[in-house]
């Protein structure tokens, strides 16, 4: 966990309010596992804010790259921001997936869920497993920004968009419906997504016994571990309890999440 | 470096600057990214006499200038505390408080019991938490029950007593003055204002408990006005918090009367202000002159 001035390198528009923000921080990039996330404030922005929380999408010479959308006052003032402008950054924070060597891994996203999967399949990649298919869920045909990612690094992309603008017309679960029946049972699934979706993908994986990996997200004051706003009831053993996504998470398996 | 030192009750604080209970955990996060020894003291997450689970989520909401919070005292216990955060705490050269909450007289004085001869510099009476059912603020809003809650403790252990008052009531001075009658050393004010903030578009509180605890700068005002009318009410020490997140607001407190003071939400904005904002008085005090942070404490130029 580091604490970081880092300044801007890009920041562009994927699509209508999906953005792609690079800033230079070598340390971080160095120690990065995937599923991890930075907490991003702005300097220069006058007001205090709290830092909101984002996957690490990417390392890459000594630079840190996140996806995100813009939602509400903290990622509009973000995507405002230019080049050469300098961020808080805290990170990276949490624990990563657990990477399995030669498996045949499905990743699934709903919507900007992705960002938290890239650098991901590119590990899965780079251990040499070559079944490694994405199920990415979303909106329109307009939402797909993020797709271009994995279809760059040479994955196979499935797509459902909620009202059939491209690929499958459905959510993401019917796809992965779908899927499972017309392919190998892959050994395990890594998703990131709206909780409700995480929710399906956890009951079908249940019933056919596949692992999954979840990356939550959740509204944090801290990012640090001290406040215990993102709690997430998880059971182990019989015993359920409230863990921190930012400190225990925000990767869980699917099997120990509680879902209310 | 000055002598920033200030005494509150029996101990010797090297500055006045603490991190108020439940936004620093047990120190042991935070020791990985700054330097603990550097703080004045340490206010340790809230304590219950068995472990708390806490609230549902969502626990937590950004507001202007502030957040809510609802964490509904989360805890490991007193007994887990004593055993495994206080060895811990114990390495930094730095006072720690454990601050406690129950639902009866009977369980403060059991958990003043329990922490006496722990280690610990002295307890905070949590009267003030506005997230948990019973107990809590619920003591906090009635001068009698302040004073009874009080005196319970303070029969209960030979550590300093700090009673943390809640800024939900009309006089807040009148509660500093039953905790400073019944033997409090100090009091720190304030603890969050309740508020409640609403999602729009499903008509619901975003909090799962509905009502959260207010904290940050947005508070602040109301805080510096709190500290200066209980230090004109008692002349115990006054651990003044309420939206300090650098060296300018941190000064307020202290010139409105507060001896000592806290940052809690600062933390989550900034996890270094707090190691900011004493080097930021030593400037100030060299700038100015001063010798001793007691000059400055109420020293307020009233208009």
């Amino acid at each position: 966990m580091l604490i970081r001035s880092c300044k801007i390198i890009n920041n562009s528009p994927l699509s209508e309010n999906i953005y792609s923000m690079t800033f230079e921080c070598l340390e971080i990039a160095g120690k990065f596992k995937p599923g991890q996330f930075v907490t991003v404030g702005i300097s220069a922005c006058g007001i205090q804010r709290l830092k909101r929380p984002f996957s690490i999408a990417r390392c890459k010479d000594e630079c840190v790259t996140i996806l995100y959308q813009c939602v509400g006052l903290n990622t509009r003032a973000l995507s405002e921001c230019t080049a050469g402008m300098i961020l808080d950054v805290t990170g990276p924070l949490g624990n990563g997936f657990k990477v399995e060597h030669n498996s045949n891994a499905l990743l699934i996203s709903g919507g900007v869920g992705a960002a938290s999967l890239l650098a991901l399949a590119e590990e899965l990649l780079a251990r040499g497993n070559s079944e490694v298919k994405l199920l990415f869920g979303a909106r329109s045909a307009n939402d797909l920004a993020l797709r271009d990612f994995f279809a760059e690094i040479g994955l196979d992309v499935f797509v459902a968009t909620d009202d059939g603008s491209e690929g499958l017309h459905g959510y993401v679960t019917e796809l992965l419906d779908d899927y499972l029946m017309k392919n190998k049972q892959p050994d395990i699934i890594y998703a990131c997504g709206p909780k409700p979706m995480l929710k399906e993908i956890s009951s079908q994986a249940l019933v056919k016994g596949i692992e999954s990996q979840f990356c939550l997200e959740a509204y944090m004051a801290c990012g640090l571990g001290v406040c215990m706003g993102c709690a997430q009831k998880i059971v182990h053993d019989g015993e359920e309890e409230y863990l921190r996504v930012c400190k225990e998470g925000p990767v869980f398996f699917a099997k120990n999440i509680c879902w209310d | 470096m000055n002598d920033l030192s200030v005494q509150i009750g029996k101990v010797l604080w090297k500055n006045p600057v603490s991190v108020a209970s439940g936004t620093f955990g047990c120190a042991e996060e935070m020791s990985e990214i700054m330097d603990i020894g550097k703080l004045g003291a340490i206010f340790a997450k809230g304590l219950t006499l068995k472990p708390r689970s806490g609230n549902p989520p969502q626990r937590i909401i950004e507001t202007p200038a502030g957040m809510l919070n609802a964490i509904g005292l989360q805890n490991v216990g007193v007994d887990e505390f004593i055993k495994n955060k206080i060895p811990f705490l114990a390495n930094f050269d730095v006072p720690v408080y454990a601050n406690i909450s129950g639902n009866s007289e009977h369980e403060y004085s059991e958990l003043a019991k329990k922490l006496d001869g722990s280690g610990i510099a002295g307890i905070e009476i949590n009267v003030s938490c506005p997230n948990v059912k019973k107990g809590g603020m619920a003591f906090g809003l009635d001068p009698d029950l302040v004073a009874s809650v009080t005196r319970s403790v303070r029969k209960s252990t030979e550590l300093d007593v700090i009673v943390k008052l809640s800024p939900n009531v009309t006089d807040i001075s009148l509660m500093a003055k039953r905790a400073e009658q019944e033997g409090a050393d100090a009091v720190s004010l304030v603890n969050t204002f309740m508020g409640l903030a609403i999602d729009i578009n499903q008509r619901r509180p975003y909090l799962a408990n509905n009502t959260g605890g207010l904290s940050g700068p947005a508070i602040r005002p109301i805080a510096v006005r709190m500290v200066w009318e209980v230090y004109n009410s008692v002349s115990i020490p006054i651990i003044g918090m309420g939206g300090i997140v650098d060296t300018d607001s941190a000064l307020e407190f202290i010139i409105a009367g507060a001896t000592a003071l806290s940052v809690g939400t600062g933390t989550f904005y900034d996890p270094l202000s707090t190691v900011k904002i004493v080097k930021g008085i030593n400037q100030y005090f060299e700038e100015n002159n001063y010798k001793k942070i007691i000059e400055l404490v109420g020293s307020l130029v009233f208009n």
